[in-house]
């Protein structure tokens, strides 16, 4: 006989304080939210520090969660307002940017992810100025509205948009860059066996 | 600012490729994580044993004191018949030159009126006495067992008759009421059985028959109900200046003492464990063992059962008994490698209750298998039968303190498993149920030896607390890499009945 552990087991063997449990609920999540952590923290030891505090507020946070809608999402929740609290912490000036004009003719999504892996899309979002990043994260995967930003981060809902828009034009800079890199080994690829 | 389409694309461009990538952690997280997790274990289980320490230093002082009370006690004893010692030999010079007859001692023996039976009517005895008639030296000297003379200090109030089932205190003794009293510190029992024996609790009581008295009491002494089968003509009291009678009377009625009709008790109890097992690693390698010493914790261990006692005398009695006991703790995360078996690869976790076998790790390729994580909660339990030897080393009216020592037949009743896995190459993990573990012996003997303290109730029942230690004399594992005797720290608490 088997079975799968479920989220309510989960939560309930963490709430007696059952080693296992605990550590089952680090090996369950910390895979995925150390990904959300890394998209908002400059490097992966950030990213880990945060992850790292985000578990320790889970865990003190957990008789708080009432079993109603997803545990996984309570825990992401939890890793985003960590990561932005992290950003509060260590940005102290805002940055300024010059964004380049970038061509309007945005390549298609399949003709990126087959040149451009995962990785080195998540390297380009932590790459990013911090304040671009954190709106760009809220706005793109977190669902946020600029307004819930806005007040989230203590700025106006015009530079939410704004930043947003910076962010957006970065990005598409360097998948341009990254494909144009891309494009040019393939070519030095045929090159060579031609 | 509307979105443009190409927006929205490279918005979800980023979602669909990264929301769903998972970035395993590097060591150092895992050391830190596991590390905290760790630390509370470590303090809980510090928490454990410091508890249980508490607990064996207290009953420890408990049974010290009861120890060192009874030493007193019977030191306290031993001084007061020294100084009745004293007293007599005063007594028998002072009769060398003396030729006068033991009127009190015949008066005494005449008004023995205890003996009537009637324990309504009130009991009284007369002696004749006065500062002329005497000397009594002369009695005490020749039938010292008898009698003694002590006058009790005058500011000490009759009231506290009750005490004088235990006297204790400052008197003024003296051999015979002619010679002057001298402060004595005394303390006895009053013959409870019959004239001139003890009272079972103390080891060294003085025989305590005659209490002189300086001034008449106001009111009747009264004699308790611990003074039911004490022969009351013994317990006469007189005042050294009056002739009067001072009467003593029961003020309850006397229970018969219960009979116990056979030597058979019964007692039921629960213990909470504290579990170490003692590994032996069958091999030149003791890794494994080093390894679940850290990596196993214990999450339960208890004991709960009944004996059954037989008094081979009054201090010893021997137990048989039939218990359950029930051993759960948890593995740290392990990683296990595939043996390939006839019907596909398998994986094997070792652990202090034997080794766990997992058919199967979901989501692992079989071919080439691959290693897995696993962690697990382990249940052991086992039917025990242990005979033991029970030596009550003090006793008294209420309280008995022992020691208790034995060997006991276990016999394995269950050895699960619950093994959450998760394959190294995989996402996706299981809880798998190993319902029985490999190479367990199915019967295992061991030793054990433990103190308690019992307090008896009414009509037979008693509750005791009893803490001891039990290890394995044989283990359970056999033909495994690890052999582990099971060894356990119980305190004990339980109900008993002497039919």
């Amino acid at each position: 006989m088997s079975l799968e552990v479920s989220e309510e087991e989960l939560v309930k063997g963490c709430l007696a304080e059952v080693p296992a449990y605990q550590r089952a609920l680090y090996k369950r999540y910390a895979s995925k939210m150390l990904t959300v952590c890394l998209r908002y923290a400059k490097n992966r030891e950030e990213a880990e520090d945060v992850l790292q505090e985000g578990f320790v507020t889970v865990f003190a946070k957990l008789p708080q969660f009432k079993m109603e809608g997803s545990f996984e999402g309570w825990v992401r929740r939890i890793m985003v307002n960590k990561s932005i609290e992290n950003y509060r912490k260590t940005s102290k000036i805002y940055p300024v940017l010059d964004i380049e004009d970038v061509e309007d003719n945005f390549v298609s999504s399949e003709d990126i992810t087959s040149n451009i892996s995962a990785k080195e899309l998540l390297s380009m979002i932590q790459e990013l100025p911090p304040m671009y990043k954190l709106v760009f994260n809220l706005y793109a995967f977190d669902g946020m509205t600029h307004k819930e930003i806005g007040a989230s981060l203590g700025i106006a809902e015009g530079t939410s948009k704004s930043n947003l828009s910076d962010a957006r034009t970065l990005l598409k800079k360097k998948i341009a860059i990254s494909m144009m890199i891309a494009k040019k080994n393939e070519i030095n690829e045929q090159q060579a066996r031609g | 600012m509307n979105n443009k389409p190409e927006d929205n694309d490279i918005d979800r461009l980023f979602r669909d490729s990264i929301d769903n990538m998972e970035t395993e952690p590097s060591d150092h997280f895992w050391n830190k994580a596991y590390d905290g997790i760790l630390q509370k274990e470590a303090k809980n289980y510090q928490m454990k044993i410091l508890r249980w320490k508490g607990i064996s230093y207290t009953l420890a002082a408990a049974v010290v004191a009861l120890i060192g009370y009874n030493i007193y006690t019977g030191q306290k004893v031993s001084y007061v018949e020294q100084q009745i010692t004293n007293i007599e030999k005063n007594q028998a010079l002072s009769s060398e030159s003396s030729s006068s007859g033991s009127i009190a001692t015949n008066s005494l023996k005449n008004t023995s009126l205890a003996n009537s039976g009637d324990q309504s009517k009130p009991v009284a005895s007369l002696l004749h006495n006065s500062r002329n008639v005497q000397p009594l030296g002369a009695t005490l000297s020749s039938n010292a067992s008898d009698l003694k003379a002590l006058t009790k200090r005058p500011n000490r109030s009759v009231a506290t008759q009750k005490s004088f089932a235990s006297a204790s205190g400052i008197y003024n003794a003296s051999a015979n009421a002619n010679q002057p009293s001298v402060a004595t510190t005394i303390s006895a029992n009053i013959p409870t059985q019959e004239a001139n024996t003890i009272a079972p609790s103390v080891s060294r009581a003085v025989p305590m028959n005659i209490i002189y008295l300086e001034n008449k009491p106001n009111s009747p002494l009264r004699v308790t109900q611990s003074l039911d089968d004490a022969p009351l003509a013994q317990l006469a009291i007189i005042s050294d200046t009056t002739t009067e009678v001072i009467p003593v009377e029961r003020i309850a009625p006397v229970e018969p003492k219960k009979n116990y009709a056979t030597k058979i008790s019964l007692s039921v109890f629960y213990a909470k464990s504290a579990a170490f097992p003692i590994l032996k690693y069958n091999g030149p390698d003791t890794k494994i063992q080093g390894d679940l010493t850290t990596s196993e914790s214990q999450e339960a261990a208890y004991c709960f059962g009944f004996n059954v006692g037989f008094d081979i005398s009054s201090r010893f009695t021997i137990q048989l008994g039939c218990n359950y006991r029930m051993y759960a703790f948890s593995t740290d995360f392990t990683t296990v490698n595939p043996i390939i078996g006839e019907s596909g690869p398998y994986y094997n976790l070792v652990s202090s209750a034997g080794v766990i076998t997992i058919p199967y790790i979901p989501g692992s390729s079989t071919n080439p298998p691959t290693s897995a994580t696993a962690i697990g909660d382990v249940k052991y339990s086992s039917v025990c039968v242990p005979l033991k030897l029970k030596w009550s080393f003090f006793k008294n009216s209420r309280l008995k303190a022992y020691a208790v020592a034995g060997g006991s037949v276990n016999v394995i009743a269950s050895d699960n498993a619950m093994i959450y896995c998760q394959s190294n190459t995989a996402s996706n993990s299981e809880v798998v149920n190993v319902p029985t573990m490999a190479g367990n012996n199915s019967v295992s003997f061991s030793w054990l030896v433990g103190a308690g303290i019992e307090f008896k109730l009414a009509r037979g029942f008693s509750v005791y607390a009893e803490p001891s230690y039990q290890t394995s004399l044989t283990p359970i594992s056999a033909n495994t890499p690890l052999s582990t005797y099971p060894t356990y720290l119980d305190m004990a608490v339980g109900v008993g009945y002497h039919f």
